[in-house]
């Protein structure tokens, strides 16, 4: 083997990681053995290797990632109602109990309760989507919501009606429509309103008291009104979303 | 409630070094936050189709991968280069660590790396991954990883010392 091709081996090398008595790496390690200049090349890499490793495993998630993720967990089987001994020894609802089992098996886990459906809103709330309407005019948005399975009669805090909407879109969340309301604040930047129907919701605020809450980078604020529960987010810290009501 | 566990479990083991991961993809807090809760939302969703536990790891990692490509609507496919078909010089040394390096300046520099070469790298330099394990990860064959990877890290190298340039500079293909 030629001192190149031994290099090309040896850069790649991880000691401790990977195999050392692969034919090749094992033959350009016994060159190294002899070769002190290779020698001194391979030490040279893996020390610069070291050092680029240790910025890596230096980056740190933020604080409260790990408490989102922890609350998307699926939901236990052992609060599904159709699990309960009573429901169980009811023979009239053994059929029942096996269809909507073979139908829990066939369909994905959801985790419905409100942490997990504030932590998907502001996803999609910073992920690319679509307008499915575009438009300032508020009589269009609310025709088009009621129209689409939205939400057409959603009611805004007092800081949201100043604002110009941009637009809104109609889309589901564990098959249940949610209405995305999009505006525009003076500095450009945007704020968003989701509106789900509270039922869907275990744990969705109670009343109107909004809950104000960060979520990565966006300020959220939650409350429910009537039938519906709703969700605002920006960018920014709480204050300015506490500003909005 | 196993099944709770397990979720739970999972985060704990893996959240940091996806978060890592896909911080070195985007370098941003925002994206690597949104990568990698919508990887472990994946998973609440889809998980249970797994059959085989050892593969949690690089499902994991390809999901979350997938997403970053899906979330840059890449239309286009990476060339495949095996080793044999690159051509390059390797560093006569490798650059002078004797200052600390700067961890903005390795991911300034990855950002500086062809789109095809950062994946492999960032893989690389995160521990635990074997080749294979690499290669699942990213769907492509071993040969095609190393090959990336060679040329990869000699990018960074590069990126991350300017005045070595001259020793670095590739030669083309005859």
């Amino acid at each position: 083997m030629n001192t190149e091709r031994a290099k090309k081996v040896l850069l790649l090398f991880r000691p401790g990681m990977d195999d050392p008595t692969e034919p090749e790496t094992a033959a350009s390690l016994a060159q190294a053995g002899a070769d002190a200049e290779l020698a001194d090349w391979a030490r040279e890499q893996q020390h610069w290797h070291e050092s680029v490793r240790e910025q890596f495993a230096s980056i740190e998630p933020p604080l409260g990632l790990r408490a989102q993720l922890l609350a998307m967990r699926p939901q236990p089987e052992s609060n599904r109602w159709w699990m309960q001994p009573l429901w169980l020894a009811l023979p009239a609802a053994a059929a029942l109990v096996i269809g909507l089992f073979i139908n829990f098996v066939a369909t994905p886990k959801v985790d419905n309760r409100f942490p997990a459906y504030r932590n998907w809103m502001a996803r999609v709330a910073l992920r690319e989507y679509r307008m499915d309407l575009s438009t300032n005019s508020l009589p269009e948005i609310r025709r088009y919501l009621a129209t689409h399975r939205g939400h057409g009669d959603f009611s805004m805090p007092a800081g949201l009606r100043t604002m110009p909407q941009l637009g809104c879109r109609v889309f589901t969340w564990h098959n249940h429509p949610v209405s995305l309301i999009c505006f525009e604040k003076p500095d450009q930047e945007l704020v968003w309103l989701f509106v789900t129907q509270r039922g869907e919701l275990d744990g969705a605020p109670p009343g109107e008291e909004p809950v104000f809450v960060p979520v990565g980078a966006l300020a959220t604020a939650s409350w429910s009104n009537g039938n519906e529960t709703y969700l605002v987010a920006t960018k920014g810290d709480l204050n300015l979303v506490r500003g909005y009501f | 409630m196993g099944e709770d566990m397990q979720f739970d479990a999972l985060v704990e083991r893996f959240y940091r070094p996806l978060y890592q991961f896909a911080f070195s993809l985007t370098r941003t807090e925002t994206d690597a936050c949104d990568l990698t809760q919508q990887t472990f939302y994946v998973w609440a969703s889809k998980g249970h189709q797994l059959r085989d536990p050892s593969k949690v790891k690089s499902w994991l990692f390809t999901t979350l991968h997938r997403e970053f490509l899906n979330s840059k609507r890449r239309q286009e496919r990476f060339p495949h280069h095996e080793l044999s078909e690159v051509e390059f010089e390797l560093p006569s040394a490798a650059p002078s660590i004797r200052e600390p390096i700067d961890g903005q300046k390795v991911l300034e520099a990855l950002g500086e790396l062809g789109e095809a070469f950062r994946a492999p790298v960032i893989l690389f330099y995160l521990r635990d991954f074997s080749y294979k394990e690499i290669a699942e990860i990213l769907e492509i064959p071993i040969g095609t990883v190393k090959s990336r990877l060679a040329r990869g890290l000699i990018q960074l190298q590069d990126a991350l010392a300017p005045p070595k340039k001259a020793e670095l500079a590739f030669k083309k293909s005859p």
